[in-house]
């Protein structure tokens, strides 16, 4: 009898469940659910985009990329540039979260934290075109400062050896100042009293930033560093904008890629395929970040 | 604290469902009659600026001149992006009636049966086609099916700085690829380049059909430049740039062709190859005369044609079709083309552009246009097949590893070429 009765309430419980998280649901299902089932299946299919016939062709668009030699480099890019994003990018984020938060001079302080940050609201699309302009091998304001200095000209993104560097210092520019953040208000959860010890033991400076600061701020570390990688992943803007994945593909990215199979050539099953393999990729880096997150995240 | 997540977590997607009410009742995009009972149709171009204000020009006069069509012309950014958002609003139904569209970009539409055939009109009507300047209207058919008139078409020229070419004492512009060479190191001095031009397939592809290749082979299975028509055009570049008489712009596709315009008109290029699209451009801002000559040649004289035309796009009712028929019919009448031509630098697209009275007064008053319109008999026969694209890419990319990476031949690069553009056709 009793036994009945609390089934009742709970499905209750469970009815209210359902209702109340249906929207949301509904709402994943069709934004998500759905567009990653289809990606999958669409992969399978060769035909344009508007083309009325599909044909089924199995796993050849997967045949196409594994073989593809641009999808190799582009692949590769994508990796280069998420290690040189994310190394530089935290880095310079701590070394300056770090200043930030040890400086005592408050209106300098918020002066320069509002230069560092503003770029990250800026539009993408508008920083790559100044940058354009800024980076320009003969005219640029870049190189005008380089020869006055009596210094040779730097090519930037008009050569495929420098051209991927060139951008990654313009991303970094641009998301460094939201890193800076996050890192310092990592920094303010460390307890005084730790630096008052290292204090009384006269510990060095360098000291008490490798040994105190950086493990007491490592799980955020860890953590900016994933989202970070993950972002980088997907980069698109700035490639479409600013090299158009030149010159001869150094900058070609692995959402650059896609796009230009699904909406330049008209073949979008290669560019499903391609998709799908972006799809796993950052599912190990999102798979990564929750092991990272559970494990050494603790909190206070 | 599971609940209050939930709750919150419901309220804003009740939100954002409500917002995506808001937005989703507007008006239908495609086509609509208007309160006055005309119909109303869309027609998407890729016109900013100037010349996008002249367009919407043309289409206000469009509407003044009848009272039955009410045309809304629609702003869709460069080629590339027009062309993307028309593929996606095609999949979407959403697709408007008529449309400014690359000329390259023909086949990935008419191959998957979303144009009009427009033959049926020109037969009712007995309108008169041969009027179209022959070289232009060949880009408008595609599978034997007449399927865009022309519009907004340009050809590759080289354009050469007047002032420069008197300090050095040489008359008229380089005919030959010897006299482009010669010129450009005669021009070339206290930081001045004799020639500049885009790392790009449209120019590279120019020099390679003066060379007497084409873009395909008959058969259509690869390139049809797999020889010293291919490799010379290369081998003129390296050549010039190791001699210091060539620039390299620096940027990709339209950026590349944008620094190599702004270099010519600060006076840092003495000869640059652009669109022919760009002439009135380029004389309002340099400061300085502007010639134009034809790109010059090895063996024989061609030209890939560039530009866009306009299209009609299937999925509408016949009364919408018919309406947008009246229009390209508007947009490409003599005198309609000869006002774009004036406005813009574009081809006249009609020969009786060039009996009326305001062409002859164009020619007059600049006559580099006179040059621009003798060299349209040369435009080539197009393939737009849906390959083109991808074909246009690989072409672009292969010269650039040639010219910018050391160790990579012509004859490596053009190989590559054949071979890569083989595997598409497989």
């Amino acid at each position: 009898m009793k036994k009945k009765e609390r089934s009742a309430s709970e499905k209750r419980d469970r009815l209210l469940g359902i209702v109340t998280a249906s929207p949301a649901a509904i709402l994943l299902c069709v934004f998500t659910v759905y567009p990653v089932i289809y990606l999958i299946y669409r992969s399978l299919f060769s035909g344009s985009l508007i083309s009325t016939e599909k044909e089924f062709v199995g796993i050849d668009n997967y045949k196409e990329i594994l073989f593809d030699e641009t999808f190799h480099k582009v692949l590769m890019n994508t990796i280069i540039y998420t290690v040189l994003f994310v190394g530089l990018t935290m880095v310079l984020a701590i070394i300056i979260a770090v200043w930030l938060n040890g400086s005592r001079q408050k209106k300098l302080n918020n002066m320069v934290e509002a230069c560092i940050f503003t770029p990250h609201v800026i539009s993408m699309v508008s920083v790559s075109i100044v940058f354009l302009w800024l980076m320009e091998p003969d005219t640029g304001f870049f190189n005008m400062v380089l020869t006055s200095l009596g210094l040779d000209k730097f090519p930037f993104l008009s050569s495929p050896s420098t051209a991927m560097i060139s951008l990654v210092l313009v991303m970094v520019w641009k998301s460094v100042g939201y890193y800076v953040l996050l890192v310092m208000a990592a920094l303010q959860t460390v307890p005084v009293s730790i630096y008052e010890a290292a204090e009384l033991d006269n510990t060095p400076k360098i000291r008490t930033f490798f040994k105190i600061t950086l493990p007491m701020i490592s799980p955020t570390i860890l953590f900016t560093c994933v989202v970070a990688s993950i972002a980088s992943f997907r980069i698109f803007d700035a490639v479409n904008v600013m090299t158009q994945g030149g010159p001869v593909d150094s900058t070609n990215t692995l959402v650059y890629y896609i796009y230009a199979y699904a909406f330049r050539y008209g073949n979008p099953g290669v560019a499903c395929a391609a998709g799908v393999v972006l799809l796993v990729l950052v599912c190990i880096m999102t798979y990564v970040q929750f092991g990272v997150s559970r494990n050494k995240v603790h909190y206070q | 604290m599971k609940r209050k997540v939930l709750l919150g977590l419901v309220t804003a997607m009740s939100l954002f469902m409500l917002s995506g009410c808001g937005s989703g009742s507007g008006e239908d995009s495609s086509s609509a009659e208007t309160a006055d009972g005309r119909i109303e149709i869309e027609f998407w171009h890729c016109m900013g600026a100037s010349n996008g204000e002249l367009i919407q020009e043309l289409t206000d006069a469009f509407n003044e001149s009848q009272d039955e069509i009410y045309v809304k012309a629609v702003h869709q950014g460069s080629y590339t992006e027009a062309s993307t958002k028309m593929q996606a609003a095609l999949s979407a139904g959403e697709a408007p009636v008529v449309a400014q569209m690359e000329i390259g970009s023909l086949g990935v539409f008419a191959d998957s049966g979303q144009l009009v055939d427009l033959q049926k009109y020109v037969d009712a009507e007995e309108f008169d086609l041969d009027d179209f300047m022959p070289g232009l209207l060949d880009a408008s058919y595609y599978d034997g099916k007449l399927i865009a008139l022309p519009h907004s078409r340009s050809l590759p020229v080289l354009y050469y700085n007047k002032d420069l070419f008197a300090q050095a004492g040489i008359e008229n512009p380089p005919e030959t690829w010897d006299e482009l060479k010669a010129d450009a190191e005669a021009l070339t001095k206290d930081g001045v380049y004799g020639y500049s031009c885009p790392l790009d397939q449209w120019y590279y592809t120019s020099l390679m059909m003066n060379a007497g290749g084409t873009i395909y082979n008959e058969d259509e299975t690869s390139i049809g430049f797999n020889d010293e028509s291919g490799t010379g055009p290369l081998y003129l570049w390296k050549d010039m740039i190791d001699a210091g008489t060539m620039n390299v712009p620096s940027g990709q596709d339209y950026n590349s062709s944008e620094a190599c315009r702004n270099i010519f008109a600060a006076g840092t290029a003495a000869m640059i190859m652009q669109s022919s699209a760009q002439l009135k451009g380029l004389e309002e801002t340099c400061d300085f005369e502007v010639g134009v000559g034809a790109i010059p040649m090895l063996t024989d004289r061609a030209y890939p044609a560039g530009g866009s035309n306009l299209m009609m796009f299937a999925g509408h009712s016949e009364e919408e079709e018919a309406a947008g028929w009246e229009f390209l019919k508007f947009m490409t009448n003599t005198e309609n083309s000869i006002t774009w031509a004036n406005g813009t630098g574009y081809l006249p697209v009609r020969q009786s552009c060039t009996e009326q009275d305001a062409y002859k007064q164009m020619v007059e008053e600049d006559p580099n246009l006179q040059v621009i319109t003798d060299n349209v008999q040369y435009c080539a026969e197009a393939t737009f097949i849906p390959e083109y694209a991808e074909t246009k890419d690989i072409i672009a990319n292969e010269i650039q590893k040639c010219i910018l990476e050391d160790n990579y031949t012509p004859e490596q690069a053009v190989q590559s070429m054949a071979d890569r553009v083989a595997e598409l056709f497989q």
